[in-house]
C-alpha cells in the first residue's frame, strides 16, 4: 500500500512536471513579429487618420475654388453688362 | 551601510528594468495559447493591410484633388484677364480702386462718428465724400461684387451721416406779438444770452431786413451748429484775423473779400460783434 502510494505520487508529479514543461509558448522572434505588426498597423492607422484628414481639407479648398470661380464668372457677367449699359 | 544603499539601489533598478521591459510587451505571453497568439497576429496584419490600402486610396484622391484645385486656379486667372479686358484696365488699377474705396469708407466710419452738430458743420466735406462715390460708381468694377458691396456699405454710410446731420439743422421760431431779437436771444430754450441776437439775424438775413422790426407769425432760423462756410464772431475778433485763419482763407490780407461777403450787416469793417455769422465766400 505505501508502495502504491509512493509510485501514485511520483506519477503525478512526473504528470505535472511534463504538463508545466511542455505548455506552448511563443519564442522570442514570434513575440517581436506580434509586436512590430501591431505597431505597424497602429502607425499606418495614425498615418490613414492624417491623410484623410488632408484629403478633407483639399475637399474644402477645391470647394472655395469652385465657389471663387462662379462668383468670378458672376462678376465678369455683371462687368461685360455695366459696359453694354455705358455704350 | 555603503553596501546597503548599494545593494538597495541596485534592485530598485532592477525592478524598473525589469518593468520597462515588461510594460513593452503590450500582452501576456506567458499565459498566451498558439491559437490566441495566431489570432492576434492575424487580426493585426489584416488592419495593418486595410491601413495600407486606404492609405493608397487616399493619397489617389489628394492628387485628383490637387489636379483639380490647380485647374480651377488656371480658370480663375483666365476669368480675372477677361475682365481685365472688358474693364480696359488692369490689376494694378482694380486694386488701386479697392484701396481708394476703403479709403473712402473709413472717412465716412469717421463721419459718422461724429456729433450731428460737427457733421452740419462739415457737410460740404460730406458733399464732397459723395461726390467721390458717384465718381467710383463710374468704374465698371464697381459692378462686381466684392466692390458693389463697398459701395453699398458706403453709400449706407453716408446716408446715415446725412440723417444724424438733420437733427443739428436750425430749429425754427416762431415770432409772438411783443417779441423782439434781444428778447428771443434771451430765451432759456433759444441761447439763452441776449447778445446772441445778432446771431438770429445773420443767420435770417432773408427775411430780416431790419434787426428792430420782426413780425408775429415770422418762422426764424435759430441755428445751433455754425454750418459750413459761415463764421461765428467771438469776442476780440477782427475781420482780418478771421480771414488769416486756416479753416477761412489763410491769409488776413483776404479780410476785405469777408468784408464784401457781409457787407448787408457790416457798416463799418472795423466794428464787428460777437454772435454775428459770417458768410466765407469760396
Amino acid at each position: 500500500m505505501r508502495k502504491f502510494k509512493i509510485v501514485m505520487i511520483g506519477l503525478a508529479s512526473i504528470a505535472m512536471l511534463s504538463l508545466s514543461s511542455c505548455k506552448w509558448k511563443p519564442s522570442e522572434e514570434q513575440i517581436k513579429t506580434l509586436e512590430e505588426t501591431k505597431a505597424a498597423a497602429l502607425s499606418a492607422e495614425k498615418t490613414l487618420a492624417e491623410k484623410k484628414a488632408e484629403r478633407q481639407e483639399w475637399e474644402k479648398k477645391v470647394a472655395a475654388k469652385k465657389a471663387e470661380l462662379q462668383k468670378l464668372q458672376n462678376d465678369k457677367q455683371n462687368v461685360e453688362n455695366f459696359q453694354k449699359a455705358a455704350e | 551601510m555603503k553596501m546597503r544603499i548599494t545593494l538597495i539601489v541596485s534592485l530598485f533598478l532592477s525592478l524598473l528594468l525589469a518593468n520597462v521591459v515588461l510594460a513593452q510587451q503590450s500582452y501576456n505571453y506567458e499565459e498566451m495559447t498558439q491559437e490566441q497568439y495566431n489570432a492576434l497576429l492575424a487580426e493585426w496584419q489584416k488592419r495593418l493591410d486595410a491601413a495600407k490600402k486606404g492609405i493608397a486610396e487616399e493619397e489617389a484622391k489628394i492628387e485628383q484633388l490637387k489636379k483639380e484645385y490647380d485647374n480651377l486656379q488656371a480658370q480663375i486667372d483666365q476669368t480675372w484677364n477677361e475682365i481685365f479686358t472688358l474693364a480696359g484696365q488692369n490689376k494694378e488699377q482694380y486694386d488701386a480702386y479697392n484701396s481708394k474705396l476703403s479709403q473712402l469708407r473709413d472717412d465716412a466710419r469717421a463721419f459718422l462718428n461724429l456729433s450731428p452738430e460737427e457733421i452740419y458743420s462739415k457737410s460740404n466735406e460730406l458733399d464732397s465724400l459723395q461726390a467721390k462715390l458717384d465718381k467710383c460708381k463710374q468704374n465698371p468694377f464697381s459692378a462686381m461684387s466684392g466692390p458693389s458691396a463697398l459701395i453699398n456699405e458706403i453709400q449706407s454710410l453716408i446716408d446715415q451721416a446725412k440723417e444724424k446731420a438733420k437733427t443739428a439743422v436750425p430749429p425754427t421760431y416762431t415770432v409772438m406779438k411783443g417779441d423782439y431779437l434781444w428778447k428771443i436771444a434771451g430765451k432759456d430754450d433759444i441761447y439763452g444770452n441776449p447778445h446772441a441776437w445778432w446771431r438770429i439775424y445773420t443767420s435770417n438775413l432773408d427775411q430780416i431786413k431790419n434787426p428792430d422790426l420782426i413780425y408775429p407769425n415770422q418762422v426764424l432760423a435759430i441755428p445751433r451748429a455754425i454750418g459750413p462756410n459761415e463764421h461765428l464772431v467771438q469776442k476780440g475778433e477782427f475781420l482780418s484775423k478771421i480771414a488769416g485763419y486756416p479753416n477761412v482763407y489763410g491769409d488776413s490780407f483776404k479780410w476785405q473779400k469777408l468784408y464784401e461777403a457781409n457787407k448787408s450787416f457790416i457798416t463799418d469793417p472795423n466794428l464787428i460783434y460777437p454772435y454775428q455769422v459770417l458768410k466765407i465766400a469760396r
